[in-house]
């Protein structure tokens, strides 16, 4: 039986593991508020309802709104990173704002449900199915103590939906822990198009060391220029079909509806594939090519690259992430937001030094940090916890110093969807 | 329309006249002399003449668009038949010219089976009229197969199969823009509706503006030049401007009476009781809606008849009427028989069935006697009421989120689900909350939030062209929201099945956690 009055702790409180787990899935409202139900996975029978009245995040979601780098219609890439910036680049407002959300979107009784399991000194587990309207939400960077965000309190991960995830056709690939890696790093996209080049620096000690440690376990078309390689979709594919894990990054855009999220490779017209032809030159690798063409996909998947998980923005949550997904993921890493290269932090952390700034941080390393970090998630037994603490490390950083380095921009983009 | 014949000089003379004056007048006008030619050429000892079963065909045609204007489908069912055995005869005789009238009656039996509600008998004329090749170079081919793509598109948008109305409007458009710019506006107009029924309101914009700037660049016949103003007004009266609506109505209106279209004329009326309701004149609202409805019905209008019932339910429920607006919400509902049309109707009825509700309930909290249409109400009947509308909002949200699971991958099915199905969805979870029934509330929340699908039914890896996706997806299984017991929406789903005639989910069942 299912109840409209949340019951008291007591009623999840009885747990035998190390790890309480609870899913919290959030629907939008016709009015701007928020329909919340969530369950622990030790007491599946006792489900909870929760609903969010608009006046309630309104405020919150306003003052979130321009924190999010991505492109508005009519705004350039330039100005939607600079409206962030002044957010996400500014450790009073970002902190301002991480606090209003937290306060608006996670209902007090799961708050309390999380306290009394910390209390016991168990790390909880929160698995988040945002609505469209939350889809860019930076759970783990909600900030709910002083000096104390989500990501402090619980290991937190995306949610697919039951239908994906669940789906009776969908058969996860089995981990390979020391198996290949195939790492598709800055792939080169036909055609020089404006907006298609590297987004590394030319030359990145930190990913080129990340990838050179990957010893002959590393998979590449091109060894000579493995952080500027030459694959298309024909060889992705073959790489993929036996990988341990799949590491990309590269260009992602956004398409009219989910399964129209576009993967960018070195694939020309000859191309098969149903996305059209981008100047002339380069077809996009579409989500719906990857999730209904067969394609067998390892076990892990990477995509650090502009809202590569940018599902939940859509009505039909059916992008990147639940394609890789669908075809055998059991994690895919993925970026809420556009993410800023490291060039493009240097001019952003440049717009907001004062007449009388002295020193800056630059060159900065945000987004190389970024890829190695979810690297070695993926390395790790647990993806989900391993990103959790490089994002908890950052945010202590960030907190204690307001480096643009530690900017959230970059890490509390980055999120995990298993299962 | 041509009549070139060899027959009888009084009859190329006729036929001749019969052009000129469609012109100005439209097929009312045409019809006399559609008529005189007829008893010259409909003869027995005519049967297996080129010339008469030729024009036989041409002036049957021109009947039955005549006998469609003013409502009698009956005889255009008559003259489009006999007018088909003509061109059919015509045609066995190898006569060239019996290919395209073979196209226009084709295409107007199409109409007539869409009146009637017959969509795959509709469908199945306007496939075997796209089939139907031009052996002689006619010069009004392309423009009737910018009117035969827009009618299967009409066809298509009406069943609800947007993306693929879209594809027609398109293609029509394409052909427009080569061989008839004068329909190019035409076609923008009919984009524009279909993104409105998606959702897409930026987009509709985008195409009116476009129509209307073509349009005003070109000389447009009557029938264009009203539906062109009808297009405006739709579009007036979603920015709430009531004065721009009602001159746009009055131009479309007086467009349609000119060619003695009496048929689309009774269409625009249903759009006044919308102008009257939007300046806050309920009561007025009521009785024009009511007027065009009987008007509607009068000339065969069944489109129009089910836009001036629901106009009518709504001015009803303004004026505080609820169990009125159900009864005439419920009137609309019998006229639409396609599920899109079905959801969208009942969306409007589980509105009114919960004002009812809240009306009866604030009622009794004010100690009056229950506020109802008639005066009388007991305790029981806001829950009833609420039962009520519960009972309709449900199974309707469950069918307005499945219905994307007709529709290809794309971003008509992302429009639909984004604007046309969450919304009702909100509006059955309120209803469940206000009953306090929250196994529902549960069950309906995790059924909306496992719809996601990737599972294909039929994938095509080609490349596809613009919104048509070429991807079908398999519908989602059913979700299990509590780990025993059956599905508490089970009877939703069931009503579903019997309301709409689809399935809300496939018969597999997964867990929602």
């Amino acid at each position: 039986m299912v109840s409209l009055t949340v019951p008291g702790v007591q009623d999840v409180a009885e747990h035998a593991g190390t790890r309480p787990t609870v899913q919290v899935k959030y629907v939008d409202t016709n009015s701007g508020g928020l329909w919340v139900t969530w369950r622990w996975e030790h007491a599946l029978d006792r489900p909870r309802l929760w609903g969010i009245q608009p006046a309630q995040v309104a405020g919150a979601l306003a003052a979130f709104r321009p924190a999010v780098p991505d492109p508005a219609a009519g705004e350039s890439l330039r100005d939607a990173m600079l409206r962030s910036w002044r957010v996400l680049g500014d450790l009073d407002r970002e902190k301002e704002v991480a606090w209003a959300l937290a306060g608006a979107l996670l209902p007090q009784p799961l708050g309390a449900e999380l306290n009394h399991f910390l209390e016991r000194s168990l790390r909880p587990h929160l698995r988040i199915q945002a609505s469209a309207a939350l889809a860019t939400v930076p759970w783990e960077a909600l900030r709910v103590d002083e000096g104390e965000r989500v990501v402090h309190l619980a290991d937190v991960s995306m949610l697919l939906p039951a239908s994906v995830r669940n789906a009776p056709t969908r058969a996860v690939t089995p981990p390979r822990p020391a198996g290949p890696v195939v790492a598709t790093v800055n792939p080169v996209v036909p055609g020089a198009i404006d907006g298609f080049g590297p987004v590394t620096r030319r030359s990145e000690p930190l990913v080129e060391r990340m990838l050179a440690g990957l010893g002959d376990r590393l998979r590449v078309t091109t060894p000579e220029a493995p952080v500027r390689s030459l694959v298309n979709r024909d060889q992705l594919r073959t790489l993929l079909a036996d990988a341990g894990r799949f590491l990309y990054v590269g260009h992602v855009t956004q398409g009219a509806h989910a399964l129209g999220t576009s993967l960018h490779l070195t694939d020309g017209p000859e191309a098969h594939g149903r996305a059209t032809l981008v100047g002339g030159t380069h077809r996009p690798l579409l989500a719906s090519d990857v999730a209904l063409d067969g394609w067998v996909v390892p076990s892990r998947v990477a995509l650090v690259a502009c809202a590569s998980g940018g599902d939940a923005g859509y009505a039909d949550p059916t992008g990147l992430v639940a394609a890789f997904a669908s075809r055998g993921a059991e994690h895919v890493t993925a970026a809420r937001w556009t993410l800023p290269t490291d060039v493009g932090i240097e001019m952003l952390a440049a717009s907001s030094l004062g007449p009388a700034s002295t020193e800056s941080s630059a060159p900065y390393e945000n987004l190389a940090r970024a890829i190695v970090a979810v690297d070695a998630a993926h390395e790790a037994d647990d993806p989900v916890a391993a990103l959790g603490a490089w994002q908890r490390e950052q945010a202590d950083a960030w907190e204690r110093t307001g480096d643009p380095a530690y900017s959230p921009v970059v890490w509390a983009a980055l999120t995990t969807a298993w299962g | 329309m041509s009549g070139a014949v060899d027959l009888d000089g009084d009859v190329n003379a006729l036929a001749a006249r019969m052009t000129e004056v469609y012109e100005r007048g439209g097929y009312a006008a045409a019809e006399p002399y559609a008529e005189r030619i007829l008893a010259k050429v409909d003869r027995w000892y005519l049967r297996s003449h080129p010339d008469a079963l030729y024009l036989r065909a041409h002036v049957r045609h021109a009947l039955s668009q005549a006998a469609t204007d003013r409502g009698d489908h009956d005889a255009a069912r008559r003259h489009v038949a006999d007018g088909l055995k003509a061109a059919t005869a015509a045609g066995r005789l190898r006569d060239g010219r019996a290919a395209f009238e073979l196209v226009m009656l084709l295409m107007a039996r199409a109409d007539l089976h869409l009146s009637a509600g017959d969509r795959a008998a509709a469908a199945a004329d306007y496939d075997a009229a796209l089939d139907v090749d031009d052996p002689l170079g006619h010069p009004m081919w392309a423009e009737a197969q910018v009117h035969l793509r827009l009618g299967r598109g009409w066809a298509r948008q009406r069943s609800g199969e947007l993306d693929l109305a879209e594809a027609d409007v398109r293609a029509a458009l394409d052909l427009a823009s080569e061989h008839e710019p004068r329909l190019v506006s035409l076609c923008l107009d009919r984009l524009a509706m279909i993104r409105r029924l998606a959702g897409a309101t930026d987009a509709a914009v985008h195409h009116v503006r476009a129509a209307e700037a073509v349009a005003a660049t070109q000389p447009l016949d009557a029938a264009r030049r009203g539906e062109r103003a009808r297009h405006a007004a739709s579009l007036a009266l979603e920015q709430g401007d009531a004065d721009a609506a009602e001159r746009h109505l009055d131009e479309a209106e007086r467009q349609f009476l000119e060619v003695g279209n009496q048929r689309q004329a009774a269409g625009v009326a249903a759009a006044r009781a919308e102008v009257l309701r939007l300046r806050g004149d309920t009561d007025g609202a009521i009785r024009e809606a009511r007027r065009a409805a009987e008007r509607c019905r009068t000339w065969g209008e069944p489109v129009g008849e089910t836009e001036a019932c629901t106009v009518l339910g709504l001015a009803l429920d303004d004026a505080g009427r609820s169990e009125d607006a159900l009864a005439a919400h419920d009137r609309a509902r019998a006229l639409v028989t396609e599920p899109v049309e079905l959801v969208r109707v009942d969306v409007r009825r589980a509105v009114a069935a919960y004002n009812a509700f809240v009306r009866r309930a604030n009622a009794l909290r004010s100690g009056g006697t229950g506020g109802t249409d008639d005066g009388s109400s007991s305790d029981d009947e806001p829950a009833a009421a609420l039962d009520r509308a519960i009972d309709i909002a449900v199974p309707c949200a469950l069918a307005a989120d499945a219905i994307r699971f007709g529709m290809p991958a794309g971003d008509f099915r992302e429009s639909w689900t984004a604007e046309a199905a969450r919304p009702v969805v909100d509006s059955a979870l309120r209803m469940l909350t206000a009953a306090g029934r929250a196994d529902e509330i549960l069950d309906l929340l995790e059924h909306v939030a496992a719809s996601a699908a990737l599972e294909p039914l039929r994938a095509d890896p080609r490349t596809s062209q613009d919104v048509v996706g070429l991807d079908l997806l398999a519908t989602p299984p059913r979700v299990r929201s509590m780990p025993d017991g059956d599905s508490p929406l089970e009877w939703a789903a069931r009503a579903v099945r019997e309301r709409y005639g689809f399935e809300a989910r496939s018969p597999e069942v997964v867990d929602a956690w």
